[in-house]
């Protein structure tokens, strides 16, 4: 991968993935040392300079732009806790963070246009979907994988905490989150950088184990390249969430 | 071949690849009108210096941008900030006598979108056998008519 741009707040980004260019990329995801997901798009290359928009996301609103389910501009203000305008010019670079008005989703004049899709062609960006959504696989087996390693729900917490931010959205962690452990979490708070602060029922970790295993099996049955739970548990979640 | 593009730096040498073909492309015009300046290559038209982070040695900087999808080049339209609306996109056929082309995706095997490299002679006036499309949107949408009918 090549690497892109060094952010303080985020670390250094690498290109991960272009998903529309001209002689430069100009629609295109990053990663960073953690494996996190951003977004970016060069909206400007002129005498001027450069000038870059990048905002976190992750692999499902990806895969939402390139099957045309979500406009260019609303899946970059999405995630407002990581928005930053990026101008590079031969005097320097400039790295501005929530740039109000760059990001303003009426009154920007970088965003992509408002309304506008990718338009993306039937089969034209199937690699690129079954990349992204391979992060979102794996990332189902991890919590999978950690439910029944450990044995005590601090280290259950720990673990699948790290893995789901480094992996995911905040707003598909929540989601995972409830429908993996269902009914076991009565509370989450999530806040940017912070640990999760959950309540458990009592219930004991075998029979926590065991429907973790069945959820993720019979997800894992349904469907070889999109992971997702039954639509019951889901209900059952969110009148428990 | 290569002193036909005389003002352009050492490092730039014409593909391989390059040939005359005459291909239908859409062009977006940034004065919105179908003259010199919105058909005038980026590296010309940056005042032939490179921006940070250009490849000196990447054909394509010299090149003309053009897309033979009008979904790619309105793609390329709504995503960059530098083109007014109503966008204004323009067509024409990639004529021997402006310039060899060379589709992006034949020298660059990752690439399966439909941008056309058009390097541009000095005394190139492509600009003068393109047309502009009045309603590109509209213009689309029958495309997209035509396609699935096809």
């Amino acid at each position: 991968m090549n690497k892109f741009l060094e952010i303080e707040k985020i670390g250094t980004l690498e290109v991960d993935k272009i998903l529309f260019e001209s002689y430069y990329p100009i629609l295109f995801t990053c990663v960073n040392e953690k494996r996190e997901l951003f977004l970016c798009l060069c909206c400007q290359a002129n005498r001027e300079g450069k000038k870059w928009l990048i905002t976190r996301t992750s692999p499902r609103t990806i895969i939402k732009i390139l099957t045309n389910e979500i406009t260019l501009r609303e899946s970059f203000t999405q995630y407002k806790d990581i928005q930053f305008t990026v101008f590079l010019n031969p005097e320097g670079t400039q790295i501005i963070a929530n740039n109000t008005s760059d990001w303003d989703y009426h009154n920007s004049l970088l965003l992509p246009d408002e309304g506008e899709f990718m338009d993306a062609e039937k089969g034209e960006f199937d690699e690129e979907i079954a990349y992204y959504d391979k992060q979102i696989c794996d990332s189902y087996e991890k919590i999978g994988a950690s439910k029944v390693a450990f044995t005590s729900f601090d280290e259950i917490f720990c673990d699948y905490s790290i893995e789901i931010k480094f992996k995911e959205g905040y707003s598909i962690d929540t989601q995972i989150t409830k429908q993996v452990f269902n009914s076991f979490i009565r509370s989450i708070n999530i806040e940017p950088s912070k640990k999760y602060n959950m309540e458990y029922h009592n219930s004991s970790i075998g029979e926590m184990e065991i429907r973790v295993k069945n959820n993720f099996a019979e997800s894992r049955a349904k469907s070889n390249t999109q992971c997702s739970f039954d639509q019951n548990d889901t209900n059952n979640l969110n009148a428990a969430a | 071949m290569r002193k036909l593009f005389h003002m352009y730096p050492e490092q730039f040498e014409i593909p391989d690849g390059a040939h005359d073909e005459e291909i239908l492309v859409y062009r977006a015009c940034k004065t919105q009108k179908c003259d010199m300046e919105s058909f005038t290559p980026t590296y010309v038209e940056n005042g032939c210096i490179f921006l940070e982070g250009d490849d000196p040695t990447n054909p394509g900087l010299y090149s003309l941008s053009t897309y033979e999808n009008p979904r790619h080049i309105k793609r390329f339209v709504i995503m960059t900030s530098e083109y007014g609306k109503p966008y204004k996109i323009a067509k024409g056929l990639t004529i021997s006598e402006c310039g060899p082309v060379q589709r992006t995706r034949e020298r660059n095997k990752k690439r399966r979108d439909s941008h056309v490299d058009w390097w541009i002679y000095p005394e190139g006036k492509p600009y003068e056998k393109f047309n502009m499309i009045d309603d590109f949107d509209s213009y689309l949408e029958e495309n997209v008519k035509k396609e699935g009918l096809a």
